[in-house]
């Protein structure tokens, strides 16, 4: 697995982030993450310990929003969520149509972070 | 102590890659080559796969292969057998191929001039699916000795693939693979996934699969 590149790659946006606004101390950074991926809140705060010591980011709490799969019908424009670990078919709870456009599920983005 | 602030980021945690594979698609341009990333299991048929390619298509295209998967040059001298052009990165354990591993084994691979490369990525189907490394084309393998239930657990790969290549379909009878129940995993998840189902052993598949392929290159 990568997850200390990803942390690693994490840490430089937000120690880049914090020097362009001439920051001093990041507390916390808010996560944005699709139900697709297969991150952890736990080991990203994990990885993120081990990557950041003796940085402005030592310490940070990380927070996970988890964004669900969801679809929009592309006839009436529903839009609904899925749990992919089923074996439910995709289908439109208002019109019952099958052809449906995935609108969240694949994020992994950094939303904000709290500083000092 | 002076106040916290709350400061919007708004940016993918992974737009080093993401940028690096802009420059490698940017650079695949101007020399008029197209690019695959070519994803699967291990022993699903990605080495099988591009070798019966590269036997159905050499007379017309020029195609050389970047090989990721493992450390051993077994795949590696596979294709140097057949005379084909490939490079071998050095992955040191990792799970996936990047964007900035491909850039240079990329250099080195052009200096001859290629209609079409055939990057062979690691065998796995989580890592894998969330790195863009430059290419045109993303193919998945499943063969089906995997089993039909393989969407529900890696549903990103799936999901970001444009082409499924279902492989080994000479074994359908002996694995009880359900085919009605995997396309319809798939393509609720991925309605615009391009479908072939090939054998590498019996060549079952394989000249449709290329036809698409040349339309794609030439295009
Ligand atoms: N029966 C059958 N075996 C296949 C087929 N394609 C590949 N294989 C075998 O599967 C094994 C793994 O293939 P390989 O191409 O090395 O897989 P890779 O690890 O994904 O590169 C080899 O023993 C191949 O001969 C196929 O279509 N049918
Ligand atoms: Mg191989
Ligand atoms: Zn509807």
């Amino acid at each position: 697995m990568h997850e200390l590149a990803v942390t690693k790659s994490l840490l430089d946006i937000v120690l880049q982030k914090k020097e362009e606004m001439n920051l001093e101390k990041i507390l916390s950074i808010q996560l944005v993450v699709g139900k697709m991926q297969n991150y952890e809140e736990e080991w990203i705060q994990r990885y993120f310990e081990y990557v950041s010591e003796g940085t402005p980011a030592e310490g940070a709490k990380i927070q996970i929003r988890y964004l669900p799969v969801s679809f929009a019908c592309k006839e009436c424009g529903t839009e609904f969520e899925y749990n992919v670990k089923t074996d439910d078919k995709i289908l439109c709870p208002s019109c019952g149509n099958m052809d449906c456009k995935l609108l969240t599920g694949r994020e992994f983005y950094i939303e904000s972070m709290e500083a000092v | 102590m002076s106040d916290i602030k709350l400061i919007d980021i708004k940016q993918n945690i992974l737009s080093d890659n993401d940028n690096q594979a802009d420059i490698v698609r940017e650079d695949l341009k101007k020399k008029n080559t197209y690019m695959i990333n070519l994803m699967a299991s291990p022993g699903s048929g990605k080495t099988s796969t591009i070798l019966q390619t590269v036997k159905n298509l050499r007379d017309e295209i020029k195609i050389g292969v970047i090989e990721g998967d493992i450390e051993s040059l077994v795949d590696s001298e596979k294709m140097k057998a057949q005379d084909i052009p490939v490079v071998q990165i050095r992955t040191g354990g990792a799970c996936h191929l990047d964007a900035p591993m491909i850039t240079p084994a990329l250099d080195e691979l052009m200096k001859e001039e290629l209609d079409l490369i055939f990057v062979e990525n690691i065998g796995n189907l989580v890592c894998p699916a969330e790195f863009d490394i430059g290419a045109n084309l993303r193919v998945m393998i499943l063969s089906i000795p995997e089993g039909d239930d393989k969407v529900l657990k890696y549903p990103l790969m799936f999901s970001v693939s444009d082409v499924l290549l279902i492989n080994k379909v000479d074994t359908v009878e002996v694995f009880d693979f359900n085919k009605e129940k995997l396309y319809e995993r798939v393509k609720a998840l991925n309605p615009d996934v391009k479908i072939f189902e090939i054998s590498c052993k019996t060549g079952e598949g394989i000249s449709e699969w290329c036809n698409f392929l040349k339309e794609r290159v030439n295009q």
